[in-house]
């Protein structure tokens, strides 16, 4: 039961501290029957306390992160029933991850068949998901940099806080923050989804919104103009004003809330 | 009237600190002074009310700016101290690890910039002062640009890509670096951003022949659709050729196809 | 816990980072000082980045004797001479961003808010003598003794002053409230 056994050989020389984590299961089914098998593995930071980060490349399936009160980052993976034409699968999906410098990056077998993450995380944690298929992508109560990814399905974000930088081509995003990092730049997208944004009261920032065939929904907060410098965008101001957000779809609405 | 040294003794009878007996003291010589009890009281609830002035919290950008001071301060300093288990001390680690070297190589190039401009044209120092110093800004602002491009963060990049926007226009080597960006870097958002940036800059016929050919090296229907779009908006014939080829691709996304073949019926 | 005198010491003997530690003591109320001011947030952000710059860069004539905030206020009151002399006017001249998060904690009763502004105001005309006293005994909560070193005057001096202070800011309020 060894995983990541290459990543540990590459990184060895490092002086920095790698962790390879090694599956500590807990709960782990290895009969053939259902329910499917899960396996969880915890990731202990290197500098615990400290913000983190947590990366994962994942192929087929969601990802879903919470914030909590702990220090661990821990790790479920659970294979989804498994679909039409994927071939045998092992009793449990395959799991690894390897911790650096506090940022953790996530390895599954996601890329053959449809696995589901489930994550607790510390608070502090910057995340870089993403996601293409069979999936959604759901974060709660983490702090930090988001930069989330899902081809093919939605991105749920609530009472998150930092900045956001979300992408999907066929799923919705609906983003909840319960506070903005100053300064830094947002930017979410869609091709078909509707983007719907929650941001706190004295939030100042400047939108750039832009829909096709959609339609912008907003309160009386934000004031809406057209850009002045001749593109499609329309410019939306949330008090002050203040750094960009991008906020575009073809085919779906945007909501402003 | 002579009040002026009695003005300090009224601070001493407000003081609750102050003994009662010194208080009834300083009470008659107060009176005696020609103060009266009614605006003495008075004086001091208005006082007491200024504690209720709201004062705000300083902003995040105090602490970029001082912890960007320290780092650099440090750096100067020769030393090395960085201590674990200490936030302040992870995060100007933190940036001198990224950035520093990046702003020192900035700094020293533009440097090398202003000595060899002066070297170089002795007889047009007064005239070019002003110029001089609005290309070493110019250059400054490039070189935070390529450090900021090159950060982890999406957020630190996407800043890179809308401070070009701010420029009125773009030399050789921006250009090419925003070309890149277009092509290679790992978020969309981030793409995205830069063909907005880009298409500031649609006069320059290099720019124009670069987000035409940039067309089919994109994957993300995202990007392919805003390129599709800024040829349509900018009416560019030529860029015909490479639509027609993206509308061939049998995997290209069907609402972007629509999108594109409006277009092009367009041109 | 280090001792604010420990730590100068230290910085000044080169443990430069150990500044960040009296960065994160002192921002806040050397910010609410210079913003007692100006009124000026971006300004006092401004003076307290530079405060802290010149604490770097005047650590080794730092003695370790007597508080280390009275050495640090001094600094910061030649600080905001400095600035007003550079500009010919004083920092704390222009009456802008009133900031919304603080407006809301007073939003609660209308005619208080109303009441602060009239005070922000009255503030702003007191000569940045009597502000200057004013807002270091009554706001940033100094005392007579420290205010007299941080001056350089005596005691006695500095509580006239902040009594004076006190009356003419009575009277422009009484004014601007007509």
């Amino acid at each position: 039961m060894r995983y990541g056994t290459g990543l540990a050989m590459s990184s060895a020389c490092c002086k920095t501290a790698v962790c390879i984590v090694l599956s500590i299961s807990c709960g782990v089914t290895w009969g053939q029957s259902s329910p499917p098998a899960k396996k969880t593995i915890s990731i202990h930071l290197s500098q615990p306390g400290q913000s983190g980060r947590l990366r994962i490349h994942h192929y087929k399936g969601s990802i879903t992160v919470n914030g909590y009160d702990g220090s661990l980052v821990m790790v479920t993976a659970a294979y989804r029933e498994r679909g039409a034409g994927e071939g045998e699968r092992k009793p449990g999906p395959e799991l690894s991850a390897v911790e650096r410098n506090n940022e953790v990056t996530v390895y599954s077998d996601s890329e053959r068949y449809t696995v589901d993450l489930d994550i607790l995380v510390p608070r502090n944690m910057d995340l870089h998901l993403q996601t293409y298929d069979n999936g959604v992508i759901e974060v709660a109560n983490v702090q930090g940099e988001l930069e989330i990814n899902n081809t093919n399905g939605p991105v749920t974000l609530i009472n998150v806080s930092g900045a956001a930088v979300v992408s999907t081509v066929d799923g919705n995003i609906l983003v909840k923050f319960a506070g903005v990092t100053a300064g830094a730049p947002m930017a979410f997208t869609s091709i078909t989804g509707d983007i719907d944004l929650t941001f706190p009261e004295h939030v100042d920032m400047l939108l750039k919104m832009n829909t096709d065939y959609g339609d912008i929904f907003h309160d009386t907060r934000l004031t809406v103009a057209p850009d002045k410098s001749g593109t499609s965008m329309k410019i939306g101001v949330l008090n002050r004003g203040g750094t960009e957000t991008l906020i575009k779809t073809l085919n779906g609405n945007i909501y402003i809330r | 009237m002579k009040r002026d040294p009695i003005e300090a003794l009224v601070m001493d009878y407000w003081d609750d600190a102050t003994p009662p007996e010194r208080k009834r003291e300083l009470k008659q010589e107060l009176l005696a002074a020609g103060y009266t009890e009614a605006e003495l009281n008075d004086l001091k609830r208005f006082l007491i009310s200024l504690d209720d002035m709201p004062v705000p919290e300083p902003g995040e950008e105090l602490d970029r700016a001082f912890y960007r001071m320290l780092a650099e301060e440090t750096a100067k300093a020769g030393r090395k101290t960085a201590r674990n288990g200490n936030k302040p001390a992870l995060f100007w680690k933190r940036i001198e690890q990224q950035l520093m070297p990046k702003l020192g190589y900035a700094f020293a190039l533009v440097f090398l910039g202003w000595v060899l401009g002066t070297w170089v044209t002795p007889g047009a120092v007064g005239g070019s002062r002003m110029e001089r110093m609005a290309a070493e800004i110019s250059e400054m602002k490039e070189m935070v640009m390529l450090a900021q491009l090159q950060q982890d963060s999406p957020s630190e990049r996407l800043k890179a890509v809308t401070l070009a926007e701010e420029w009125t226009d773009a030399d050789a080597k921006i250009v090419t670096v925003l070309m890149r960006t277009l092509d290679s870097d790992p978020n969309v958002n981030v793409r995205l951003a830069t063909v907005e940036t880009l298409s500031r800059f649609t006069d320059n016929p290099v720019v124009r022949r670069g987000l035409i050919e940039s067309i089919n090296r994109q994957q993300s229907p995202l990007v392919q659709l805003a390129l599709a779009e800024l040829m349509g908006r900018l009416q560019e014939e030529s860029a015909k050729p490479e639509l027609n080829r993206l509308l061939e691709n049998k995997e290209l996304n069907y609402a972007v196809r629509d999108r594109v073949s409006h277009v092009v019926s367009m041109l | 816990m280090h001792s604010d005198i420990e730590l100068m010491v230290q910085v000044r003997e080169g443990e430069i980072d150990k500044l960040a530690l009296l960065f994160e003591r002192y921002k806040k109320p050397m910010f609410a000082y210079f913003y007692r001011f100006s009124g000026s947030r971006e300004t006092s952000e401004d003076l307290v980045q530079t405060l802290f710059y010149r604490v770097l860069k005047y650590r080794k004539k730092y003695s370790g004797d007597g508080k280390f905030s009275t050495w640090l206020y001094r600094i910061a009151r030649n600080l905001a001479i400095d600035h007003y002399h550079r500009d010919g006017r004083l920092p704390w001249d222009t009456l802008e961003d009133q900031p919304a998060d603080v407006d809301e904690q007073a939003d609660r009763l209308l005619v208080r808010n109303e009441e602060m502004s009239l005070l922000r105001q009255a503030m702003q005309q007191l000569t940045p003598q009597e502000r200057e006293v004013l807002v270091l005994s009554r706001f940033q909560g100094l005392t007579y003794k420290e205010i007299g070193q941080i001056c350089d005057c005596p005691e006695g001096t500095v509580k006239a002053r902040v009594f004076r202070a006190i009356q003419s800011l009575k009277g422009i309020y009484s004014i601007l409230e007509g």
